[in-house]
């Protein structure tokens, strides 16, 4: 087990981070290029700035879908992010570890404060996990992917918690501390390639939206021609 | 500086102190701390930071190892830009401004005496240089190696003093020596000489087996002076290859064509 | 429709390419110790041997298509000529790639450009490897403009192609035989097998096998990739000029050695002499045979497999001249680390790359350029194509490609950088360099402790007292390892205090923490120290390779500059009758011949005398 430890704090840590910094740069690099070609080839180039970046900001503060229809989806899923930004990043531990590793340490949030968050950031998931599993329209969306991810962060959560209260834990320390390892690590390997991308490109998100509506003139018609319904009415 | 300095080194006198090695560290500025040496070296105890040693052979031998500064150098021979270069005065000296980093000054050398900086990112090639700098602008009279040795082992002066005092011991305790001098000729004769009662032969690779009186540089230049004849007889040859064959397609094209025609006109 | 097997074997490409450009991170940061397995016995490895050495070889392809399609117009291998050449040029740009990874300071590569020494074999290699680079890509010029609206240009290039193409086989001549005048001047290098004044010739002639037998290669390769029918006839036609050709180097190769003398040594049994017999086999026998049969030239596989044979013979041919045959002089072994051959893999994908891209896109064979074209316009009305798991639309053409290949890229890259090696902080110092804040190794593993000689010395008492530790001093040994004062910790010479660590330990209570219970109690302790002391010790860290120090007196130093003033003093003490003990003889005793004359004046009864 502690082999498996050892590996976990030594190489794989290495990899999971040269994954994530590599897999990033190629996803900016991949996201630059398909924006300009999506600019070049629109039929409207317009792109109206300000609106977007309010929109972003919008979405970050998400202040004005407590108006919505689904509020506590809405809080949840704040709290959630609130908890996996400020958690992995300024918990005395890590940044330990990063000082250890880099050289560099940063502000540390006080142990009580994370322990909240992290609470709160569980109770969040659960929420997040029960509206995709209640609701039909989320359900139908819903593929292996969403649930394998939402698991990862569970327990890289509740495993984390567990670490740090080692009195509360059913399980031996050293089961629990690779298992907080190897979920942690897994996400930062995931982030560049799946869905948890949005975290490397929320920037854009809007500026993609925004672009995808200016259609290729006769764009259409090239569709419905791959699809073999050329010809068809739409 | 003296005209052809040459450093004698007497094997049966050394007690092995390495008082040369420390104050040759002192004079070239090089850490005191050798790096291990590197897997797959030969533990003669050279490396980067360390020009001269004391290799300890059976018997309470100690034979110090050195750069021998050829005659006619092999390294200085085959570097490509000159950045190792041969002194007017005779040692063989590194340039590191030029040098480009291809190591065939170390390939070349039959002592194995270039060492290189592995563990830098921005290397260069070590070796002693028989402390010309300070030779030259007379800071010392002597290298620091000799200048330290408690024992007069190593001693120093032109290379025909040096060959004489060789000779002198060898004839006054002719018991004692080897009747050799190491250096006298080898590879085109050496400015560092050793009088010895062991074989010393193991100081070159595959044991000096093919180390001959004959310098080693010419090996290379023989062929090279060919080159542009080489060059310019190639591009004569495939010139007027290019010109035969092509005039004997345009004749065997025009004989088929008038081949060709007179069977048309015997047709008509 | 897909092309599964070209999509693999790209894929498998870029995954060497992303490898070689981790490995090109830790190489160029951290320099040629980290990344290879050279030593200053073994100053060339595979990089020489295989990208430089091979990489000019493997490209002869180039200036003998040139030779054999427009010198001596064989117009049935004018399918090969164009791609010879395509793969010549990337091929010298490989070495150039290659040399800039094993040169060690390599921005300073240009100053072959300024710096001369026409005495080395290597500044003229450097130089027609430059000027044939040129050269070649004038040769490819055409190539790329024959499609494009250039077409002016592209006459012009068309008109100068003779007297570049006799340029550049000039040139050819001479660097690939001066490869081989490059090992002339090692003769106590080179193995005997290898070695010979006619290295030159030999090489050149070798070159020009290699080169036939590479086209040959690569044309079986393209076709089958691109699921094309091979020029069959062609390459009958190349296993043919191939066969004769192997058969000149044999028995240039047979003579050279029958005149040496050195027949006899090819069957001595040493593995260096059989590493010799197979290289001639896979290079030049089983080929030159093979070549030979009518039937064989009929068959596709054979000729591939007989072409890959000699291909890689060869390849060892340069491979054991430049560095494995010697092995037998430096009596050292080197093998590469997987970093080298994670460059010399990722150089030659690279290349791959380019020449499928500029195959793909300019006619180099115009047969596969229209297979290739009329596969693209197929692809560009298939559906869209969805990653397997990330679920992000791949894109249709080249853009679907550039995901796929930047993703096995990017994860080649990590995979690389991970296991690259990381800046080994070597540091093996023995006690007698210690000086002021300094490290020690401990024990046979890579453990350290920070050892402070000041402290030691100070706490010994001061200058004098050296003797405490530097006096233990065993024959052939350099230093006192620290176990002589530490393991038996009532020595007077341990620094160990004992009452120190009673007090600390909470009084009598204590003893059973160090000395076990129940046990009668030793001397020495039935623990060891670094079982409470373990955070003193550390494992190799980056920290680990400061030093303090500038230089440090040796252990001769020490013992010089602290032994002989007591020895020359108690040697003036009258009582002590011992007259010579401040002479050299004292203590450098040993019993050769050279030194009992050297000590010869102490006569027996005198210290000298009684320690012999």
């Amino acid at each position: 087990m502690n082999t498996w430890v050892a590996w976990a704090r030594g190489p794989f840590l290495y990899l999971a981070f040269s994954v994530l910094v590599v897999g990033a740069v190629r996803q900016w690099v991949l996201a630059i290029g398909e924006l300009a070609r999506a600019h070049r080839m629109a039929g409207d180039q317009r792109v109206p700035w300000r609106w977007m970046f309010k929109k972003s900001l919008g979405w970050i503060v998400p202040v004005n879908a407590l108006r919505g229809t689904r509020i506590p989806f809405t809080i949840a899923s704040a709290v959630f992010h609130a908890g996996m930004l400020l958690v992995p990043l300024f918990l005395a531990g890590h940044v330990a570890l990063i000082e250890q590793g880099i050289g560099i340490g940063w502000p540390t949030l006080p142990a009580a404060a994370a322990d909240a968050l992290t609470l709160a950031a569980l109770a969040g998931l659960g929420v997040l996990l029960l509206y995709r599993l209640l609701e039909r329209a989320a359900r139908f969306l819903s593929g292996p992917q969403d649930y394998l991810l939402l698991a990862l962060c569970i327990t890289a959560f509740l495993t984390g918690y567990l670490v740090a209260h080692p009195e509360a834990s059913p399980l031996p320390f050293t089961v629990i501390y690779l298992g907080h390892l190897l979920s942690a690590e897994l996400i930062l390997v995931l982030i560049p390639f799946s869905k948890l991308a949005h975290a490397l490109l929320f920037a854009s998100t809007r500026i993609v939206w925004e672009l995808g509506w200016h259609f290729v003139p006769g764009g259409g018609e090239k569709v419905r021609a791959a699809l073999g319904k050329a010809g068809e009415p739409v | 500086m003296i005209e052809n300095p040459a450093i004698l080194t007497d094997v049966t006198k050394c007690i092995g102190c390495e008082q040369c090695v420390v104050a040759c560290k002192k004079v070239n500025d090089l850490p005191a701390n050798d790096a291990p040496p590197r897997p797959g070296s030969t533990p003669d105890g050279l490396s980067a930071d360390r020009w001269t040693t004391v290799i300890r052979e059976p018997d309470n031998h100690f034979v110090r190892k050195q750069c021998r500064h050829c005659l006619e150098p092999a390294c200085v021979s085959v570097c490509p830009v000159g950045a190792m270069q041969k002194t007017p005065e005779g040692p063989v000296i590194y340039d590191k401004a030029i040098c480009l980093g291809c190591r065939y000054c170390m390939m070349a050398c039959p002592y194995g005496v270039p060492h290189y900086e592995w563990d830098s990112p921005n290397p260069s090639v070590r070796k002693c240089i028989l402390c010309y700098p300070s030779l030259k602008s007379g800071k010392i009279d002597k290298p620091a190696c000799v200048a330290s040795c408690p024992t007069q082992a190593t001693i120093f002066g032109t290379r025909g003093e040096m060959l004489a005092e060789a000779g002198r011991r060898l004839r006054a305790e002719p018991s004692k020596y080897v009747q050799r001098i190491w250096g006298e000729n080898q590879v085109g004769g050496t400015s560092v000489l050793y009088v010895s009662d062991i074989s010393l032969d193991f100081l070159a690779f595959g044991d000096g087996r093919q180390l001959s009186a004959a310098p080693l540089p010419p090996l290379t230049w023989g062929t090279l002076k060919a080159v542009p004849f080489e060059f310019l007889g190639m591009g004569v040859l495939m010139g007027s290859l290019y010109w035969v064959i092509e005039r004997r397609r345009k004749l065997m094209d025009e004989k088929a064509a008038a081949v060709a025609a007179g069977e048309d006109h015997h047709g008509e | 429709m897909e092309n599964r097997r070209l999509f693999l074997f790209k894929g498998v490409m870029w995954i060497l390419a992303g490898l070689a450009a981790a490995v090109a991170i830790v190489r160029f940061s951290l320099g040629l110790g980290v990344s290879t397995a050279l030593s200053d016995s073994t100053p060339w490895g595979l990089w020489i041997g295989f990208d430089v050495m091979g990489g000019v070889a493997l490209a002869a392809g180039g200036f003998v298509m040139a030779a054999v399609v427009h010198i001596f117009h064989r117009e049935r291998y004018h399918a090969a000529a164009r791609p010879a050449i395509l793969t010549a040029f990337l091929g010298y740009g490989a070495v150039a790639v290659g040399l800039l990874f094993d040169l060690g300071l390599p921005w300073n590569i240009w100053h072959a450009t300024i710096y001369w020494n026409v005495r080395s074999a290597l500044f003229e290699v450097a130089w027609c490897v430059m000027l044939y680079l040129t050269v070649l890509a004038l040769e490819v010029t055409p190539t790329i403009l024959e499609r494009t609206p250039f077409q002016k240009t592209y006459r012009f290039f068309v008109k100068l192609a003779l007297p570049i193409m006799i340029l550049g086989i000039m040139l050819s001549t001479l660097h690939q035989s001066s490869l081989g005048t490059m090992l002339l001047i090692m003769p106590f290098r080179v193995h005997p097998l290898w070695y010979s004044h006619l290295l030159p010739e030999l090489f050149f002639v070798s070159a020009i096998c290699l080169g036939i037998v590479m086209v040959m290669v690569e044309s079986t390769v393209t076709s089958w990739l691109y699921r094309r029918e091979p020029e069959m006839e062609m390459l009958a036609g190349l296993a043919r000029l191939a066969s004769i050709a192997l058969a000149c180097y044999f028995v240039m190769k047979s003579a050279d050695l029958l005149l040496q003398g050195k027949l006899a040594t090819v069957f001595d049994g040493t593995w260096l002499a059989n590493l010799f017999i197979l290289e001639m086999l896979l290079s030049t026998v089983i080929p030159m045979v093979g070549f030979a049969f009518p039937a064989v030239r009929r068959s596709f596989r054979g000729m591939w497999f007989l072409a890959c044979c000699s291909v890689a013979g060869f390849v060892l041919d340069r491979i054991n001249a430049s560095g494995l045959s010697q092995v037998w002089a430096t009596r050292r072994f080197y093998f590469p680390e997987w970093t080298e051959f994670a460059i010399s893999l990722g150089i030659v994908a690279a290349c791959v790359l380019v020449f499928f891209f500029i195959q793909e896109r300019f006619p180099v064979d115009p047969h596969g350029l229209e297979a290739v074209e009329a596969e693209r316009k197929a692809r560009a009305t298939a559906l869209p194509a969805f990653a397997p798991f990330a679920q992000v639309w791949l894109g249709e053409g080249w853009r679907k490609s550039a995901k796929v290949y930047s993703f096995l890229f990017v994860l080649a890259l990590a995979v690389g950088l991970t296991a690259a090696p990381k800046a080994e902080p070597v540091v093996d110092t023995r006690a007698v360099r210690a000086v002021g804040a300094n490290i020690l190794r401990i024990g046979p593993g890579p453990r350290y402790v920070y050892f402070d000689h000041k402290k030691h010395q100070d706490e010994a008492g001061g200058r004098k007292s050296c003797a405490l530790c530097h006096h233990l001093h065993q024959k052939g040994d350099v230093g006192t390892p620290c176990v002589v004062c530490h393991e038996n910790l009532f020595l007077p010479t341990s620094v160990f205090n004992h009452d120190a660590h009673v007090s600390a330990l909470a009084g009598n209570d204590s003893c059973a923490k160090c000395h076990g219970k129940g046990e009668p109690i030793r001397v020495t302790p039935t623990k060891k120290c670094s079982e409470c002391h373990d955070k003193d010790m550390m494992a190799a860290n980056p920290v680990v390779k400061t030093f303090a120090s500038k230089w440090a007196p040796s252990y001769k130093d020490a013992m010089h500059t602290m032994c002989i003033p007591c020895h020359e003093e108690k040697a003036k003490d009258v009582t002590l009758k011992l007259p010579n003990l401040g002479r050299c003889g004292a203590c450098h005793n040993g019993g050769t011949e050279s030194e009992k004359a050297y000590t010869a004046e102490f006569p027996a009864g005198t210290t000298a005398g009684a320690r012999s």
